[in-house]
């Protein structure tokens, strides 16, 4: 076989764990049998795989337990092989999964805890970048407040979920100690963020939720504000204002009239 | 004993070790308690093209020690080129931490898009050798700088093959220009897993082409009818490695010595001492040598 033939071939027994398109080529020596010299392969490679999910889904995974978790985890991975070497950004379609996987049904909030993982690894493993300066607004003159456009910082990820995921992800974290937290108690409106080094985990309100949404799709403060004062007509925007400079949520300005 | 040997003991820098080498006053480098001089610190380059606490902590480790980088996700031995996006992150790390030494393995793990992170055989021929000296230049262009080639564990030959493990590396090195990074772990357990003799293995190396060397540790596992070692990096270096590598210093010279510990990772003073014995080691051979 030419080099790529036996690359597809090696590729596909390992990824179905069938060594048939490749075993003729398979010449192991002493004891062991092609087949099972060729199981190694199959189980390292399946095995990282594995474990890089596991690290990244820890949540999820201790929801429902080391078995069901491998069980879930040896239908997905088949499909859903890396398309990149770097394997701490391996499982995106992760959660979308557990979103259709038939025994996952009955914990409806599955999914939802891996998607709030899934946004954890990505600002943990987002670009470095710098806070916008609350000077640089005091240079803006008060006509242009309404143009104004904020970049978010490259880490913020915001988040709604029917389910309380940060309240479970931090019980899984503490590895079950404490009472166990209600699931029923709404929905969530979540910023997830790495101003610094520590990702950190923030409730918002429904309008400061939105506010923020409307901003990181690239619309103006007059657009995004209306859309959070819509929601809540006491939204507070000064205060917003106060509270995301301290948090460091913005990174920069842009586009302004 | 030669003050260069201070220089040629390696660890792999791992996240869990972050704290205690970097952040606390370290006690690693510091003879006095019985711990080796660390000459130097090993990375795998794909964990850092990123930002966040990795690169903060690799830019901590950059001022304190020397830094390697050994890659394992380019995929050096694929039919297909290597990825100029890959590559494009390896080089702008390299130029902003500056590498005493670059290395990947002779092996594949891309086919298509699915990428396998773990390090496949190659056929020990003709076209092989073609193809791993095409994607090493295109990378030692790129960078503006020669690797090294890292000789794999494998637990299977394929009919394809014309020719052993080392002069296969050989021809390679001699082709590309690129250097050898020698696994004396995989060595050994080449030699168990295919029946062949590890210290003809060393011996068919001209001096010269070595680098560096890593040790670590690896498991047994039983099949039916025999038992085949697996390159698991999960567990101190066994008797027998350490006695072929002696014999390596022994034919090489005083090599930079890294001991990998990539699973199950222990305590930063268990990898210490590790590292220790290969101080040790190298301390005995140069003096064996310069006698």
């Amino acid at each position: 076989m030419k080099l790529h033939e036996l690359q597809r071939a090696f590729a596909d027994a390992i990824v179905q764990n069938s060594p048939d398109s490749i075993l003729s080529s398979i010449n192991g020596g002493g004891s062991v049998s092609p087949a099972e010299r060729l199981s190694v392969y199959h189980n390292n490679s399946i095995g990282n795989l594995t474990d890089a999910l596991s690290d990244t889904f820890s949540a999820t995974r201790k929801l429902v337990g080391d078995g069901f978790f491998r069980s879930m985890v040896k239908m997905f991975i088949p499909e859903h092989m890396p398309a990149e070497a770097d394997l701490n950004r391996y499982g995106a379609g992760f959660p979308s999964f557990i979103r259709q996987y038939p025994p996952a049904q009955p914990l409806p909030y599955l999914a939802d805890v891996a998607h709030f993982e899934w946004l954890w690894n990505e600002a943990f493993l987002a670009a470095d970048d710098t806070a916008l300066a609350p000077q640089e607004i005091a240079m803006i003159s008060p006509q242009q407040y309404p143009s104004m456009r904020f970049r978010l910082r490259t880490s913020a990820r915001l988040m709604h979920a029917a389910y309380p995921v940060d309240n479970l992800w931090h019980f899984c974290e503490a590895n079950g100690e404490g009472d166990a937290p209600d699931i029923n108690t709404g929905d969530v409106f979540l910023l997830l963020m790495r101003p610094q080094l520590e990702v950190i985990t923030l409730r918002l309100s429904h309008a400061e939720y939105l506010l923020l949404l409307w901003l990181s799709r690239g619309n103006t403060y007059e657009v995004s504000a209306g859309h959070a004062l819509q929601e809540d007509a006491t939204f507070d925007l000064t205060a917003f204002f106060t509270k995301h400079f301290e948090l460091k949520t913005f990174q920069s300005l842009y586009d302004m009239k | 004993m030669q003050p260069a040997q201070k220089d040629l003991t390696g660890i792999g820098l791992r996240s869990a070790h972050y704290k205690a080498l970097l952040d606390e006053q370290p006690a690693i480098g510091w003879p006095e308690i019985g711990w080796p001089e660390i000459g130097w610190l090993e990375i795998h380059p794909e964990n850092y093209f990123c930002g966040g606490v990795h690169t903060h902590y690799l830019g901590k480790a950059r001022e304190r020690y020397p830094v390697s980088f050994h890659a394992v996700g380019l995929s050096l031995g694929s039919s297909e080129p290597v990825s100029r996006n890959h590559l494009q992150k390896l080089k702008a790390l390299a130029d902003r931490f500056e590498p005493v030494r670059i290395s990947d393995h002779a092996s594949w793990s891309a086919s298509g898009n699915a990428h396998f992170n773990d390090l496949l055989p190659l056929p020990y021929n003709q076209e092989s050798i073609e193809t791993l000296c095409r994607n090493i230049t295109i990378t030692q262009e790129t960078l503006g700088r020669t690797i090294l080639l890292e000789n794999p564990s494998t637990y299977l030959g394929f009919s394809e093959s014309t020719m052993g493990e080392p002069e296969f590396l050989v021809e390679i090195a001699r082709r590309s220009g690129c250097g050898l990074l020698l696994d004396i772990n995989n060595i050994y357990v080449q030699a168990h897993n295919h029946g062949s003799n590890a210290y003809d293995y060393l011996n068919s190396i001209p001096r010269g082409l070595v680098e560096e060397i890593h040790l670590a540790g690896h498991m047994q596992r039983q099949f039916s009818h025999g038992t085949l070692l697996i390159d698991t990096h999960n567990q101190p270096v066994c008797d027998g490695v350490w006695d072929l590598y002696r014999a390596a210093l022994h034919r090489f010279g005083g090599v930079p010595t890294l001991i990998e510990w990539d699973k199950d990772i222990p305590a930063l003073d268990v990898l210490a001492g590790e590292a220790k014995k290969a101080e040790t080691i190298l301390i005995q051979e140069q003096h064996y040598e310069a006698a």
